[in-house]
């Protein structure tokens, strides 16, 4: 494995900026900084740094308004290597932080304390891994449960049963345990703490959250996952790159289209082919149907939650029309596989145009009828305004994405600002925001993203041009050594891919950047101090898709 | 009157009270399922029946021949009374509304008192089912169904108080009389709105079902209940619904008074109005957070409900 950052170009012939970032990264104390080829790697800067200087460069990274996008483990045989990943919402460069320990001590300092983001990053790491990082606030399991004495991701495990303990009591919460003593301490006798799930009509999927409430009033939670937890990442290490397409449509069971997209492009991206133009409009079109489809669904379970029925029968009355388009299209309703390495699996049928082009100008006749009974409602307005504020230092912190993200001000789309695809530069249209931040911004931004979204599947009807809809691609094919990440635009977020591949057709490590992963953990500096009814209303708006999250 | 006649009319009078609860609540649920499925685009039950009206009939044998379940940690003898205690005024509160002149189980000379006085009962019996269920939940739903169902009493009182002080009397047929030729409605319009916003927080309906939220608190404080005892809460709120309507229909509607039909037949055409924008009501609306229903009852309802009673005082009893 290459140990050494690659850096394909002299760093006399890097933008001058990155130039200056990287010294001020080496200054900083990062024992090592390298510009890096974005079109084939997907990255910018590379940094390594040594445990002791972590903090100093993550500091610097956050003064320059970085967010954090995701946290990640790599088995580098023998070290043990983790990797913070960055990008300043906006125009900026992505940074890969990366920080080696070795295999027996596995012990690294937690950056928690700078980016409170990578809290849920680094307990996955440490169960996947096995690296313990000390000071962290909260270090019980996050993803396997509490008894479990194996790393999977790590090179050396090649399965091992499960054994349950007679004695399976959680570990409690530490600061579970803190609040119990403080109410003690305080007086207080009327708390008590609520399992808002993991089986719960309105936490869409089986997620648990653990809430210390007095009354009415929420003093703190604690979100618990790993209840659909299915090993993606493990899987992907013993499939061939295109056996595990598959796999990316069961991530995120309301958009599929987008992680095949995704993981599509990686692929494109690491093995240097580029799809076809018939393909890309395709894709688009699919990908923007899936969009509309998932914020459709949205809406309706949002205002499930809120209490209104009514409206969810509607929507998923139109998201139906989208999944019979998917089915005429790919042959599936959701499981679609459709959008593959080098284009998409098959042509589309004859009358897709017509019948797309109908369902928009239907589609925009109902929004206008959702956006005037539902959005303009003072019901709901009470019930989202002001509710689950995130700010904008917030939003960086934790790396939110997707309508989160624009929703507290920040447009930042990788459709507009890193285009996966061309057709988004040459289409009209534009990156919706919302600079107010709560719950009703959120919605605000869904709504318009939809209108987006039609506007941008009208036009890509048009550029349908003839052609083949699949490039020229091997069967059996094999990634060049090296480390490649790429991200496109789902639904809820930015989703990355960043694989580390050894050379043979397997990937080596693929690790899944979830846009509500980040989403979700933001809801736990969200709750307190709010209501019952708040914490739906928030877990609503954010939109997470809880499998998504366990992969 | 003799003591067996007295005993013959008051077996004959339960006899009528219970069958027309039951019936009435089994016809209003599946009222309820057709009203939402023709909101929802949709067809409702269909297969039981013509047109599915023998659904609820089906469902509530169901119910009938289900097991209920006592979970091992409630509180027994509260746990088994609730429901009972939750259902009880409803016939106790049928019994008392008159559906025309002269027709009705009995029309009692403090009839508007016996009705609130008597509704009442069925928060003793959410009460005991939230906190007998010894599930958090459920006692959430119990504390927010106390919590509304006391505060909206307040300004429920207060604008029957203004037809009551128009009518001059607490006897429903002689509330209904005084609206020979005009019904309330059009000199208490404000009086109207209020009563109608209470009487749907009373009943614990959308917008204002917090106590058995079901995105928030699962089912709220019948969570634990299963079979017949389930099915007694369900009657109870139906028949709530049902008697939060008749009250609007005697107090506002001008009862069964109306030109050409019967008036019985007024009266039912006029309850099931009310019964239906009842239902329209919450197949329309979102759910509003507990301080808000709050904030809404003492900041909104409760200052206009005592201005409309001082202005209507000072209107009715100043001579004007």
């Amino acid at each position: 494995m290459p140990l050494e950052p690659e850096s394909d170009a002299p760093v006399s012939e890097q933008p001058s900026r990155y130039l200056e970032l990287i010294e001020r990264l080496k200054k900083a104390g990062a024992s090592e900084a390298a510009a890096v080829d974005y079109d084939k790697h997907g990255m910018d800067v590379d940094v390594v740094v040594t445990p002791q200087a972590l903090h100093d460069v993550a500091r610097l990274l956050k003064s320059e308004h970085f967010a954090l996008e995701a946290g990640l483990g790599v088995d580098r045989q023998p070290e043990l290597e983790v990797l913070y990943l960055f990008k300043p919402y906006g125009a900026g460069p992505r940074v890969k932080l990366r920080v080696r320990t070795d295999r027996d001590s596995a012990t690294l300092p937690t950056l928690s304390n700078v980016f409170g983001g990578t809290d849920w990053y680094e307990r996955e790491i440490n169960d996947m891994f096995g690296i313990t990082f000390t000071d962290h606030p909260h270090p019980r399991p996050l993803i396997l449960p509490h008894y479990t004495n194996f790393h999977p991701l790590r090179k050396d495990f090649h399965g091992a049963p499960i054994v349950v303990p007679d004695d399976t009591v959680e570990i409690p919460e530490v600061d579970v345990q803190e609040a119990m003593k403080r109410g003690q301490a305080e007086g207080r006798r009327d708390d008590f703490f609520l399992n808002l799930g993991p089986q719960h009509p309105s936490t869409h999927g089986v997620l648990r959250i653990l809430l210390h409430v007095e009354g009415e009033t929420v003093l703190g939670g604690r979100c618990h996952l790993g209840y659909s937890h299915r090993g993606t990442e493990k899987l992907a290490e013993k499939k061939q790159y295109v056996q595990f397409l598959p796999y990316t449509d069961r991530m995120d069971y309301l958009s599929p289209l987008n992680y095949n997209w995704g993981y599509a492009k990686l692929l494109e991206r690491a093995a240097g082919v580029e799809s076809t133009p018939r393909a890309e409009a395709i894709r688009l079109i699919m990908a923007e149907l899936g969009r509309v489809a998932s914020h459709l669904v949205w809406l309706g379970t949002y205002l499930l939650d809120l209490g209104a029925i009514t409206p969810f029968l509607y929507c998923f009355e139109d998201r139906e029309q989208i999944l019979t388009f998917f089915e005429r299209v790919s042959g599936q309703r959701m499981m679609t596989s459709y959008i593959v390495f080098g284009g998409v699996r098959n042509d589309v049928y004859p009358e897709f145009v017509k019948e797309i082009s109908e369902f928009v100008k239907f589609e925009r006749k109902r929004l206008l009828e959702y956006e005037t009974l539902v959005i303009e409602n003072e019901i709901f307005l009470m019930r989202t305004q002001g509710v689950g504020k995130i700010s904008k230092e917030q939003a960086l912190e934790f790396g939110v994405g997707g309508p989160v993200l624009r929703g507290s001000g920040i447009a930042y789309d990788a459709r507009k600002d890193e285009p996966y695809c061309d057709l988004y530069n040459e289409l009209d249209w534009k990156v919706e925001s919302d600079a107010r931040g709560d719950c009703f911004a959120r919605s605000h931004v869904r709504m318009n993203e939809i209108v987006q979204s039609l506007n941008l599947i009208e036009q890509a009807l048009s550029k349908l041009e003839e052609g083949p809809v699949r490039a020229k691609v091997p069967r059996i094919f094999k990634v060049a050594e090296g480390e490649y990440y790429s991200v496109t635009e789902g639904p809820r977020g930015v989703i990355g891919w960043y694989l580390v591949a050894d050379g043979s057709s397997n990937p080596y490590r693929l690790k899944v950047r979830v846009p509500s992963y980040a989403n979700l953990q933001v809801v736990e500096q969200l709750i307190p101090g709010t209501r019952v009814a708040d914490v739906i209303s928030i877990l609503g708006s954010l939109d997470v898709v809880i499998p998504e999250i366990d992969r | 009157m003799s003591l067996p006649e007295i005993l013959l009319r008051l077996v004959l009078a339960f006899g009528i009270v219970v069958t027309f609860v039951a019936l009435n609540a089994l016809f209003l649920v599946w009222l309820e399922r057709k009203v939402s499925a023709v909101i929802q685009n949709r067809m409702g039950p269909m297969e039981v029946g013509p047109i599915g009206l023998l659904q609820t009939m089906a469902d509530a044998l169901k119910l009938l021949g289900k097991e209920m379940i006592t979970p091992t940690s409630v509180d027994r003898i509260a746990f088994l009374l609730a429901p009972i205690i939750a259902f009880l005024p409803a016939p106790l509160l049928v019994a008392a509304i008159p559906i025309a002149e002269g027709v009705g189980a009995s029309d009692l000379n403090v009839g508007a008192i016996y009705l609130f006085a008597i509704a009442n009962i069925a928060f003793l019996g959410i009460l005991m089912a939230g906190w007998s269920s010894n599930n958090k939940y459920s006692l959430l739903g119990a504390m927010r169904a106390v919590a509304q169902n006391v505060s909206y009493e307040i300004p429920m009182l207060l604008a029957v108080l203004t037809v009551i002080l128009m009518a001059g009397s607490l006897k429903l047929s002689d509330v209904v009389a005084a609206q020979s030729p005009v019904p309330f409605i059009v000199f208490q319009p404000i009086a109207f709105v209020i009563y109608l916003i209470c009487g749907v927080a009373e009943s614990n309906r959308t917008p204002f079902d917090l106590p058995e939220a079901e995105s928030e608190l699962v089912a709220g404080y019948h969570t634990e209940f299963t079979g017949m005892r389930f099915a007694l809460f369900f009657l109870a709120e139906y028949t709530q619904v049902f008697v939060l309507s008749a009250i609007i229909t005697l107090f506002f509607l001008g009862g069964w008074n109306g030109p050409f039909l019967p008036g019985w037949l007024w009266f039912f055409l006029k309850t099931y109005v009310m019964i239906f924008i009842v239902m329209w009501l919450r197949w329309t609306y979102p759910r509003l957070r507990s301080d808000q229903l709050m904030n809404f009852n003492w900041r909104v309802l409760l200052p206009l409900a005592i201005l409309n009673l001082l202005i209507s005082t000072v209107l009715y009893r100043g001579g004007l």
